[in-house]
């Protein structure tokens, strides 16, 4: 991330912060499902390392 | 002398990467506080959804604003070289005043023909694809479900006696007895 702004930087890490808080709580969930919600996060993260 | 042409790119180049990757951390926000919404029941599923079907919709609609530009780049590639063809057929006639300025002329015109034909060609290569898209909205949707609470035996019950619960399977005829019975 050649450009990124520490500000962007911060936000982006309090989202994935934030997100993984939303889904740590749910306990009953197959690998298949796990792996859906990692791919979600993945997205937005491949998105910020592709630009 | 400043390299003004490598400060400008840069500067634009940053200026596109802040814009860019300051609309994808929103649009993590956005769902992430969807998501929030849901769990905490201050929003509803369906409140949830539509929101994750604009961000889906805005997310294609950038997608089809790329490939137009893109089209945009083809379609100019395209007349450059057309116009050096032109140029490098027209510059045959050259060759009968001055033989050496006609022969460079119809080599720098084919040859510049040939680059930017090639850039149009490289350019079909660069439109974004939409599947990428539309997987990540299907995952997004199936997201919220986590969050409804199972339906339990009362609930079931509750809504078979209000008349909400329909079972897939036809009624039992009333006549029939049990044959243990």
């Amino acid at each position: 991330m050649p450009y990124a702004s520490d500000e962007l930087l911060q936000n982006m890490k309090k989202q994935n912060q934030i997100f993984d808080d939303l889904f740590s709580t749910i306990s009953d969930l197959d690998p298949s499902r796990k792996a859906e919600i990692a791919a979600v996060k993945r997205y937005f993260n491949d998105s910020i390392g592709s630009l | 002398m400043l390299p003004l042409n490598d400060i400008l790119t840069t500067q634009l180049a940053a200026c596109n990467y802040s814009f860019t990757a300051r609309s994808i951390v929103k649009e993590f926000e956005s769902i992430n506080q969807v998501f929030g919404g849901i769990k905490s029941g201050e929003m509803t599923v369906e409140d949830g959804l539509d929101i994750l079907e604009k961000n889906n919709t805005n997310r294609v609609l950038w997608t089809v604003i790329l490939n137009l530009a893109k089209i945009m780049e083809i379609v100019f590639w395209c007349s450059l070289s057309s116009v050096f063809a032109t140029a490098c057929g027209a510059s045959g006639a050259i060759i009968a005043l001055n033989p050496l300025a006609g022969y460079a002329s119809v080599i720098a015109n084919a040859t510049l023909s040939l680059i930017t034909m090639m850039k149009a060609i490289s350019c079909f290569n660069e439109f974004t694809p939409f599947d990428a898209d539309r997987a990540q909205s299907v995952r997004e949707k199936n997201l919220p479900g986590f969050f409804q609470p199972a339906a339990t035996g009362e609930a079931v019950k509750g809504s078979v006696a209000t008349g909400e619960y329909v079972s897939i399977y036809p009624p039992l005829p009333a006549t029939a007895a049990h044959p243990s019975s």
